[in-house]
Formats: C-alpha cells, sequence, structure tokens
C-alpha cells in the first residue's frame, strides 16, 4: 500500500527527468537572447522617435538570431546558456510597453503582495545558489525535475492570479502562470522548473526591484500617514 | 566552445558511443561544463566515427558552470551506468549521474558531504555495494572514501584510508571479485611518485608495482587504468608534456613507453 511518504518521494524523484529536445533548445536560446536584447534596446532607445525605436529594436533581435559567432546569442548562450521562460515573458511585455504607446507602463506599485512575490524569487535564488555550492544538503535543484515542485508553483501562481491586487503584482502571477504551463508544454529551457521561472540575471534584477518596490511601499504608507 | 577536454566515453545498449567531455567558454577551466555527445556515424571505425551534441547536462542552477567530469563511469546491470562528475569552484564535492541504458540522464546524487573531495573513481563491491575513491583537496591529504550499500540511492562518507594523496587523481578498477588496483600518487606532497597498487576490499591497499618514481618537482599524474585484450593498461601524464603509458599482461609488467 501507498504510503504518503512513497506517494511524496514517487512525485519528488520516482521518474528520469523529462529533458527538452536539443533544437527546441536550441530555438529558445537564440529567441530568447533576442527577445531580451530587444528589450535592452529598446530601453536604451526609449528617447528616440518611434520610428527609429522600432528599427533599433528589429535591427538588435535579428543581429541576435544570425547563426555563428557573429551574433550576441552565440556568446550570451556560451557564458549564460539560454534565458528563463520568465525572462523571455518578461522582456516580451516590456516590448510591448515600450514599443505601443498606451499600452500599461511598469511601475512599482505600493503592493506587498508584489513586494512579497519579489522577495520570494530573491530567496529562492540564494538557496539555489548555496545548493550549487554544496552547502544546502537536500539537492533543491534536482529537485526542479520532479512534478511535485512544478505543480506546487503552479498551485501557487494560480492563487495568486486569482487574488493578487490589479497592477504589477497580477502581472507578474499571470505571468508565472504562463511560464509554468510553457514549462509543463515544452520542458524548456532545460527540463527543470527552477530554469524557467528564475535565471541568474533574473534574480538580480529581482533584488532592484524588490528595493523598488519596498521603497514605493514605504513612500504609500508615509503618504497614508500624513493624510 | 572555446576548449574540450577530459573526455570520457559510454557504449550504450545499443551499441552507440556516448562522450562526456568538459567543454570551457568564457571563464576558463573552473567554469567549464559538462557536454554530452552522441556518436552519429554508422561506424566504428575511428576514421569514420562522428558525434553530435545532445546537450550540457543541467546539473546546476547556476549556468551549470564548473561541473566536470574526469573519471570513466560504473556499468550497471539494467545496462545503464553510474557517471562520477564534481564541483570545483570554491567548494568542492563529487556526483553520481546515473543514466539509464538508452543514455538518458536519469538521477543526480551527491556522494559526500564533505568539500574537498573531488574526481571519484568507482569501485563495484558487489552488485548493490559501490565504493567511490576520492582526491583530496586539503593540505596533507588522503584518498578519501564514500560507500553506498543501495545501489546508489545513498552514500555516506567513510573514514579516509590510509594511503596518502597530495591533492592529484586517482584511477581504479575492478579486475574481479575482491580484486582491484587502483592508480595513485604515492607521497604527500609530491606528484613525483605514481604507484599502482592492490586491494581485495578496496579499503585497504598494497603497492603493487611503481609507475613511475621521480624527484622533486617531477610530475607523474591523472592516472586511467583500462582492462583490454587480457591485460591492464596504465596511461599517466608525464610532466604534463605527453602521455606515459605501460601494460601489465597476465601477473607482470610487459611494456611501457614514454614521449
Amino acid at each position: 500500500m501507498m504510503t504518503w511518504t512513497t506517494l511524496y518521494a514517487s512525485f519528488l524523484d520516482g521518474a528520469p527527468p523529462a529533458l527538452p529536445v536539443a533544437w527546441a533548445m536550441r530555438v529558445e536560446l537564440v529567441l530568447g537572447w533576442a527577445l531580451v536584447l530587444a528589450w535592452l534596446a529598446a530601453l536604451l532607445g526609449a528617447r528616440l522617435a518611434p520610428r527609429w525605436r522600432w528599427g533599433l529594436v528589429l535591427l538588435v533581435f535579428l543581429w541576435t538570431c544570425i547563426p555563428g559567432p557573429l551574433a550576441p546569442a552565440y556568446w550570451l548562450g556560451l557564458a549564460f546558456q539560454a534565458p528563463s521562460l520568465s525572462a523571455v515573458l518578461l522582456a516580451a511585455w516590456g516590448l510591448r510597453v515600450r514599443l505601443w504607446p498606451g499600452a500599461a507602463r511598469a511601475r512599482a506599485d505600493a503592493s506587498p503582495v508584489y513586494l512579497l512575490m519579489l522577495l520570494c524569487a530573491v530567496v529562492l535564488g540564494y538557496v539555489l545558489l548555496l545548493d550549487t555550492l554544496g552547502w544546502v544538503h537536500f539537492s533543491l535543484y534536482y529537485q526542479g525535475f520532479a512534478v511535485l515542485p512544478l505543480a506546487v508553483a503552479l498551485g501557487l501562481a494560480l492563487v495568486l492570479a486569482l487574488w493578487a491586487p490589479a497592477g504589477a503584482a497580477l502581472r507578474l502571477a499571470r505571468t508565472l502562470v504562463l511560464v509554468l504551463l510553457l514549462f509543463a508544454l515544452t520542458r524548456l529551457p532545460s527540463g527543470n522548473v527552477w530554469d524557467a521561472l528564475l535565471d541568474p540575471w533574473l534574480w538580480l534584477l529581482a533584488h532592484a526591484s524588490a528595493l523598488r518596490a519596498y521603497a514605493a511601499l514605504r513612500a504609500a504608507q508615509r503618504a497614508q500617514r500624513s493624510a | 566552445m572555446r576548449r574540450l577536454g577530459n573526455p570520457v566515453s559510454w557504449l550504450d545498449r545499443s551499441g552507440r558511443v556516448h562522450l562526456f567531455v568538459v567543454a570551457t567558454g568564457l571563464g576558463g577551466w573552473a567554469a567549464g561544463r559538462v557536454l554530452h555527445l552522441v556518436q552519429s556515424s554508422a561506424s566504428l571505425d575511428p576514421e569514420q566515427l562522428r558525434f553530435s551534441p545532445v546537450r550540457v547536462l543541467p546539473l546546476s542552477w547556476f549556468w551549470n558552470i564548473s561541473y566536470l567530469v574526469r573519471n570513466p563511469p560504473m556499468a550497471l546491470s539494467d545496462g545503464g551506468m553510474l557517471l562520477p562528475a564534481y564541483f570545483e569552484l570554491g567548494s568542492k564535492f563529487s556526483i553520481a549521474l546515473r543514466f539509464d541504458a538508452q543514455g538518458e540522464m536519469a538521477e543526480m546524487q551527491r556522494m559526500s558531504a564533505r568539500h574537498h573531495v573531488l574526481q571519484a573513481t568507482l569501485l563495484p563491491l558487489s552488485p548493490s555495494r559501490w565504493l567511490a575513491l576520492m582526491r583530496d583537496q586539503r593540505p596533507d591529504g588522503h584518498v578519501t572514501a564514500a560507500l553506498s550499500a543501495d545501489a546508489g540511492q545513498r552514500w555516506e562518507d567513510l573514514p579516509d584510508l590510509e594511503l596518502s594523496n597530495p591533492d592529484s587523481a586517482l584511477a581504479g578498477l575492478r579486475l574481479g571479485p575482491q580484486q582491484f588496483v587502483l592508480a595513485h600518487n604515492s607521497s604527500a606532497h609530491s606528484r613525483a611518485w605514481l604507484d599502482l597498487s592492490y586491494s581485495s576490499d578496496g579499503l585497504h591497499w598494497a603497492t603493487l608495482q611503481s609507475l613511475a618514481h621521480g624527484v622533486d618537482g617531477e610530475e607523474y599524474s591523472y592516472p586511467a587504468v583500462a582492462w583490454s585484450d587480457n591485460a591492464l593498461w596504465v596511461s599517466f601524464t608525464d610532466h604534463r608534456r605527453g602521455i606515459a603509458w605501460q601494460k601489465f599482461a597476465a601477473g607482470s609488467a610487459s611494456g611501457g613507453s614514454r614521449p
């Protein structure tokens, strides 16, 4: 008879990891970096006229997609492998905001839920880093190949998507749901759910975003007190 | 990839050769990753043998950097194998990667809780009792050991062996039931001496043959051992300039070469 312990173990590490196929990994690496770099180009070209900004973004996107060592994707892939699905979707959303006037602009919402989500990303990154360096003995990274962490993360993201207040928290929750559904379908970028949710660059960005969200929250609280 | 090194080969159940190599990109050797390649040519003829990349093995969240392989895998009864790998950026520890008979990665286990051991060589004591002997990075180090009594489900550290280990690689091989050999640097503080030792339990070793005895400053290191054509073959680097080899046929040394 299956006990709770064996049921838990079967979800955690019962089956060999399902890894993505090589060609899909290659496509995600190139398109992922192309979107991230295009978003960075849109940020840098924020003061340009729309026509020039579009041109810059298209140029960077196409340049990144060129096969071989002339393209940034080649060198970025060599150093940092593929970006996480979260980074790719957030970059795609950022591009939409920058290129289409009238789209909702990203603001540091004064929302405790948003701050909590960013802090969770920051803490997750630290634990994964400690795991990489061998200072965590339960091998958190390897558990990311199993079904249970995906199911738990998807459940939490769905609850947040239904419950989070409108604004940055809701957008982030919806992005997470999309990331996890895409991961469940494709297993990109590596077959490991942590690689889909968070990469080290996005983790660094989460630090800055958390500080920004904290400052916004404090400012809102001060304004509320003085009102 | 800028450089490829430390190739480890394995023949899967369908006769395809798999290669696991350390691939270095930006950041050099310590930032290497393990690249898995599989035979893409129909022929095993070395002239026609070709490989295609499968993937960089997903071993850690931090861009998979600083995971390396060196020693050959241990064949398993299900047709799969256990590949020893290690992490070496700051903290040093060994892991075991289990592959199924088709060459798909099936499991990853840390072999030792210690942070100064690497480059495990695997010795099957029985079908379910496996021993890992590891290089020790500490000053005045000794060959370190970990044991799995349940076919790799869990590993536990054992007390250090009596063999000194001057932070240098070792290579072990099971020749038969209760017959193991180990090529290792035997002096405490240099790689000038390289010996071949013998054991019946994997834990207690006696010197069988000197492979190279140099003076301080000389180096004979990074041994590899293999059994083929009814002989034991030992190779090692000679002053990091070339590869020397020796062949031991049925009881006595019968040949060798240095570049």
